[in-house]
This record gives structure tokens, C-alpha cells and sequence, in this order.
């Protein structure tokens, strides 16, 4: 249960990271890419996949 | 703050991935509605796993279990589908046997889906399809397709290497997850044990003495159209492979190894007073051979590339001409437990009378849609 947690944690911290690089990026066909890896978080997070 | 224009791209992209968030996530979360199935007349009641194995309560893998029960006193039996959720077959012909049998004599268990958490999730890597229909006279009926092992959202992290208790058996990691490599299971162990555990509970209270763990493989594993069976059941398993060889329904016979642990032909046998049996059938799907995945290949069976393979004779496959549908089977797995339930009533056993079960002939010719509900 204390993994799980950590494991969400983790998880969340990363997804942060990329939404932080996400506004900063110029280029948009670099924020469609960190979009399309900011899905497979969002789904991780939520516990769904 | 100015609005720059590489924020708008970023609000406009952001909207898209939320929006393929919630679709893909709907359509993610819909594996886990549990399936709706319509037992026959002859059903007597329902249980749930936990009634064996309270520690099951609540979670994924509280799995039903049917009861048909006849008027005489007989010899009980257990059906186990969806121990791999990836073998179609399997979990159908459950299915199928829970939709039209009448039990007069003895008692038949159904579970059809062994492995509940198997069923929510794909095996990731092998693009296959979420779910795959059976057409019927009154429509098409939608199955879930899922994954060979135990949702990892129900049960992780996998350690680098599994240990099976009690044997002691190193397996790789994920095995952890594979339901059958995990009896005879402990109560305080993972989800995928304490599933095991909970049906071996099932199997020892309920004084079952013929069970049965139905299973798909690819062309290519070595133990296909086969019966393994536990050396303590060995003349029934011979005796229904006889009959059956006489109808021509040829079916190898295949021993459990006494050191290969976790497996339900293995340690049923070793640690209740079953008879147990394990039937495999050929699903080209699950072969490393194939090409286009889809969920016509879990269906009809059909791959070019396994034809090929068949042509060349450079391997030894369970692979016909016209491929490997799912009606055949469906038919070789219930005309098998069949067969063994006949072969266990003629050896002198108190026997156990199933009727309304549709013959091999009968499931190639009319499919294995006319022998189930069309659901909605
Ligand atoms: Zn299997």
C-alpha cells in the first residue's frame, strides 16, 4: 500500500515536470508530442490503465 | 502576462489530450463492467468466491460461481473458465455449458471467468482487440478479450523473480500474476493467490471430484489439443481419449510433471481429493506467428501466416488449412469434458448426468451462437 502511494506520487511529480515543459516549449510540434506522453500520466493517474 | 502564440497552441493541444483522455479512459473503464450471462432453467443458485475465501471479499477477482444441482445424489463436478482471459475459447464454452445445461444426476460448479482482473486489461504489446462477437440467430453477442495475467492495477509491483509457495519454484516476475502458477495459493498472499487459494477452498468444501481448467495456447506450444491430467485420474483421462479418438477427435494425452508447480493439474490434484484436468485447444491469436490481430482472427481463426507456416513443414503446429475457428474449439472442449465426465461415470464412480449439451457435429455445423443467449 506505502508502494502504491509512492508509486502515485511519482507518477503525479513526472506528470507536473511535463506540464511545467509543456507551456515553456515554442515549438508546437514538440507540445504535441509531450501532450501525447501527458495522456498515458493522466490515465496512470487516475488509475484507469 | 502577454498571450503568446505558443500558448494558445498549448491551450488548443491541451484540450485535445483531454479529450482523448476521457475517450480512451470511457473506453478503458467500460472493461470493467462484468459481463451479463443468462443461466438455463436447471440453475439452482449462485455463490461468490468470498463464500469460500472471505479475503476475496470486495476485490476484482470475487468471482461468481453457478450451481446446478440434480434431483439424484451424484457425483460433483467443476467447470473452470477464464483462468487466461486471452483464451477466448475458454471462458466461452463456460459460458456456453452455463446457458444450456440440465443437471439430473450429481452436481456441476460453473465459474466462468476464474480470473475476473485478467478480463479488465489487454496483455500490453500484442494489439489485441478489447472485445471480440459471436454472431447469433438474434444478433451479435460482445465478449471481453483480456489479459493472460491479473490486472496490474489489482496487483504490483511484480518482483524480479516470483517464488511459488510452498514449492519453492522460481518463475519469472510476472508469473506472479498467472493464475495458473499460483495454486495452491495462500491466504496472505497476492490477489492471484488468494484467488487460488479461494478456489482450491471451493474445491475441498463443496467435496468436488472432478474439475476442470479449460485452456487455449498458440499453434506452436508442444501441449495443444491436448488433456493433461493428474497421474491419479490417468485412467479416466485414457479412457475418454479412446472414446474420442474413436469418434476422430484426436486428442494427445498428456500427464502433469510431478515438478512443475503452481499449475491446477499439479496441485488440485496434490492437495485436494480431485481429479483434475487440463484442455488446451489451438487459438492463433496467441501465437508468435501471426500477422494482422483482430478480433476476426480470435473468431475465425484464419491466419495466412500460419498457413505458411504449415506449408513450408519446417514446424510442428496445430494449424488446419481453414484455420482454426472458434466453433471447433468450442466443440473439442466440451465434447472433451464430456467424454472425461462419461469416462469418470463408467469407471464405477457415483455418477454425474449433464443433458441439453450440444454435440461436436452440432456446434461445427450450426456455430456456437446458436447454443448461447444473443444478449442485448
Ligand atoms: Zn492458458
Amino acid at each position: 500500500m506505502i508502494l502504491y502511494w509512492i508509486y502515485i506520487v511519482i507518477t503525479a511529480f513526472i506528470f507536473i515536470m511535463l506540464m511545467m515543459e509543456f507551456w515553456k516549449e515554442d515549438d508546437w510540434r514538440k507540445q504535441i508530442a509531450i501532450a501525447m506522453v501527458m495522456v498515458v500520466f493522466i490515465l496512470r493517474i487516475l488509475q484507469i490503465r | 502576462m502577454t498571450l503568446e502564440k505558443k500558448h494558445i497552441s498549448a491551450a488548443i493541444i491541451l484540450i485535445a489530450a483531454a479529450v482523448i483522455s476521457i475517450i480512451t479512459g470511457r473506453q478503458f473503464l467500460a472493461k470493467h463492467y462484468p459481463e451479463t450471462f443468462y443461466p438455463s432453467p436447471g440453475l439452482t443458485r449462485t455463490g461468490k468466491l468470498s463464500d469460500y475465501f472471505s479475503g476475496l471479499q470486495g476485490t476484482e477477482n470475487d468471482s461468481r460461481v453457478y450451481f446446478f444441482e440434480g434431483e439424484e445424489e451424484g457425483s460433483t463436478v467443476l467447470l473452470l473458465g477464464g483462468t487466461h482471459p486471452n483464451e477466448a475459447a475458454s471462458g466461452l464454452v463456460a459460458v456456453l455449458v452455463l446457458e444450456n445445461v440440465e443437471v439430473t444426476v450429481g452436481r456441476l460448479i460453473v465459474i466462468p471467468r476464474a480470473n475476473r482482473s485478467g478480463f479488465t486489461v489487454n496483455d500490453p504489446m500484442e494489439a489485441h482487440p478489447q472485445y471480440y462477437s459471436i454472431p447469433t440467430p438474434n444478433g451479435e453477442r460482445r465478449f471481453k478479450y483480456g489479459s493472460r495475467l491479473t490486472s496490474p492495477l489489482d496487483q504490483w509491483p511484480d518482483p524480479l523473480v516470483y517464488s511459488h509457495r510452498p514449492s519453492g519454484q522460481r518463475l519469472s516476475g510476472f508469473e506472479t500474476r498467472n493464475l495458473n502458477r499460483a495454486y495452491p495459493g495462500r491466504p496472505d498472499g497476492s490477489l492471484t493467490e488468494k484467488t487460488a487459494y479461494g478456489i482450491v477452498q471451493l474445491i475441498k468444501k463443496e467435496n468436488v471430484n472432478v474439475a476442470f481448467d479449460l485452456h487455449e495456447a498458440a499453434p506452436e506450444i508442444p501441449i495443444i489439443n491436448a488433456i493433461v491430467y493428474h497421474e491419479k485420474a490417468e485412467e479416466v483421462a485414457l479412457n475418454a481419449i479412446f472414446e474420442l479418438e474413436m469418434e476422430g477427435i484426436s486428442v494427445s494425452p498428456e500427464l502433469s510433471p510431478s515438478n512443475f508447480h503452481g499449475l491446477s493439474h499439479r496441485e488440485w490434484g496434490d492437495y485436494t481429493d480431485v481429479y483434475p484436468f487440463l484442455m488446451e485447444t489451438s487459438n492463433p491469436i496467441q501465437g508468435r506467428l501471426r500477422g494482422e490481430t483482430s478480433a476476426e482472427l480470435i473468431v475465425e481463426g484464419v491466419s495466412p501466416e500460419y498457413r505458411m507456416a504449415l506449408e513450408s513443414g519446417a514446424l510442428q503446429i496445430a494449424y488446419k488449412e481453414t484455420g482454426e475457428p472458434i466453433e471447433r474449439r468450442v466443440a473439442r472442449h466440451v465434447t472433451c469434458f464430456r467424454r472425461v465426465i462419461e469416462a469418470y461415470n463408467q469407471l464405477g464412480n457415483k455418477p454425474v448426468i449433464l443433458e441439453n449439451l450440444p454435440e461436436y457435429e452440432d456446434i461445427l455445423q450450426n456455430g456456437v451462437g446458436a447454443y448461447i443467449v444473443a444478449g442485448k
